[in-house]
């Protein structure tokens, strides 16, 4: 597998895990929500602490799908890059071939 | 309140349950994030560069979500625990409040007329007896207690008292 079908590879998969990771924080910041809201008026400082887990790990999950978006786009250039590289040396294998066939 | 708490604990057992599929989730996304890390072709230009770092926080974040469910998981079981052991409490209490209820009535009822009727045969003053009833009248038609046994006292004192004045 050439270098820039690696790396579109890797971009389309973390594409696929950053979305994964955007719905789980989604979901996270609701049930967040939803413990709030069932503990209301009866929370106590316990109570607090279990939210906060709740919203930490929302914020995390975030924190990762942003990552892998990031590097979604990272390697796309990566793949760009790599196919370019690729093209070049095509064509300067290209011109040495011919050069060798002309002499 | 025992049936409220019950259901509270019930929600927060579904969502300390809940949690165990979304930890799964969230370390087969730090798992990703590490695997693909490692099929990245090594490399020195900013691109490549940024693709390990970006992946590197992915994983790092990932991990960290991780372990926040895991603590939430915890407390979240023992919030639900606690709110059992409340909830059972509270029925427990529940109990004792209605047989304290039963009791008061059957004091007020039974046990009061008798004291009074024994104490006038007996040859005690009428007029400190029907103080002594509203005594304790004025006992259980305390704010704490009157709801569950004002109104059976109150009948069985006016019954009482209505008896001295015709004796």
């Amino acid at each position: 597998m050439s270098g820039s079908s690696q790396y579109h590879g890797l971009a389309t998969q973390a594409r696929r895990q950053a979305a994964t990771a955007a719905t789980l924080a989604s979901s996270l910041a609701g049930l967040s929500r939803q413990v709030t809201a069932t503990t209301k008026g009866t929370a106590t400082g316990k109570d607090a602490a279990m939210i906060g887990h709740l919203e930490r790990a929302a914020n995390r999950l975030k924190a990762t799908a942003d990552a892998f978006t990031a590097a979604a786009r990272a390697a796309e250039t990566c793949a760009q890059e790599a196919a370019a590289a690729e093209a070049a040396q095509k064509k300067s294998a290209g011109r040495a071939g011919s050069s060798r066939s002309g002499r | 309140m025992a049936s409220q708490l019950q259901q509270l604990a019930g929600s927060v057992r579904a969502l300390a349950d809940a949690q165990v599929g979304l930890r799964q989730q969230t370390h087969l996304l730090a798992t990703a994030a590490t695997t693909m890390s490692r099929q990245t072709p090594r490399g020195s230009t900013p691109s490549q560069r940024a693709l390990d770092q970006a992946l590197a926080t992915a994983a790092r974040a990932a991990s960290a979500a991780d372990a926040e469910l895991a603590s939430f998981g915890a407390e979240a079981l023992a919030f639900a625990r606690h709110l059992t052991g409340e909830s059972e409490l509270g029925t427990m209490l529940h109990g004792a409040w209605n047989m304290r209820g039963q009791l008061a009535k059957a004091a007020a009822t039974e046990v009061l007329p008798t004291l009074v009727g024994q104490g006038l045969e007996t040859g005690l003053n009428a007029d400190k007896l029907g103080d002594f009833v509203t005594g304790v009248y004025g006992i259980v038609r305390d704010p704490n207690n009157r709801k569950l046994m004002g109104a059976h006292v109150h009948d069985a004192v006016t019954t009482v008292k209505g008896w001295l004045h015709v004796r």
